[in-house]
């Protein structure tokens, strides 16, 4: 089987991941209006990126791998999608969200990077 | 449950694969910034599309949605692709793809919902 063939599969098993964290978390909190499942998941994959580029980045395959399950497991296009939604109804929520989630999962990801490297 | 699990596996594998693939043909930040792009869009629009043209199963609509959108786009190759160019000291590039993500994004949401109430517009709710 192909490289991609395994990455792929990788990236299915991040978005099972995912769909398993967000209906956990959902069924734990009590109902908000920020969408705190796909703020922790974005924020979790992206500090897990930044370590597995600063450990794996020498063997191809293994990062390749990791890397296909994190972009699986995180996600843009939900978070895009609530940050619109929100913005009608709750702006300032919707701002919060965004510049959170962006600023926190760059952190995440620098620290996860500079911390292994 | 174990329909909505196979699906979104089987559409998750797939998105994956496209995620890979299209990584594989083009220029690195601008190719992942397409797919979020268009994921943004696409997600926006089948959401609110699909179900008001055609009957899906809930365990087809997860699949679509949580599995080929949500895998096809990538938070954490974003985060980390600002990393890489902050820490190589191109700044502006950083910035540049850090708004125009966003940007674009948000963009392609409002045009997915309007082009969704452009193709729904006429058809009799179900």
């Amino acid at each position: 089987m192909s490289a991609v063939f395994w990455i792929s599969l990788a990236g299915a098993g991040g978005a099972l991941t995912r769909f398993t964290v967000t209906t956990l978390i959902n069924r734990r909190i009590r109902p908000t209006h920020f969408p705190v499942a796909t703020f922790t998941i974005n924020l979790l994959g992206s500090g897990c990126l930044g370590l597995v580029t600063g450990l794996l980045a020498p063997s191809w395959l293994l990062f390749q791998l990791a890397g296909g399950f994190l972009g699986g497991f995180s996600t843009f296009s939900t978070f895009t999608n609530d940050f619109v939604k929100l913005s009608q109804a709750h702006p300032w929520t919707a701002v919060t969200y965004l510049t959170t989630s962006v600023s926190l999962s760059i952190g995440s990801a620098f620290l996860g990077y500079v911390l292994i490297r | 449950m174990f329909k909505k699990i196979l699906a979104i596996l089987l559409f998750g594998f797939c998105g994956s694969f496209l995620r890979t693939e299209l990584t594989l043909v083009g220029q690195h930040y601008l190719v992942i910034l397409t797919i979020n792009v268009l994921g943004s869009f696409l997600l926006a629009f089948i959401a609110q599309t699909l179900p008001a043209l055609i009957s899906l199963s809930e365990a087809t609509m997860t699949g679509l949605s949580v599995g080929l959108v949500g895998s096809f786009t990538t938070f954490s190759t974003f985060t980390m692709d600002v990393v890489t160019l902050f820490t190589q000291g191109a700044f502006g590039l950083a910035f540049a793809y850090l708004a125009g993500s966003l940007i674009l994004s948000s963009g392609a949401v409002i045009l997915g919902f309007r082009t969704s109430l452009w193709v729904t517009a006429g058809v009799p709710s179900k």
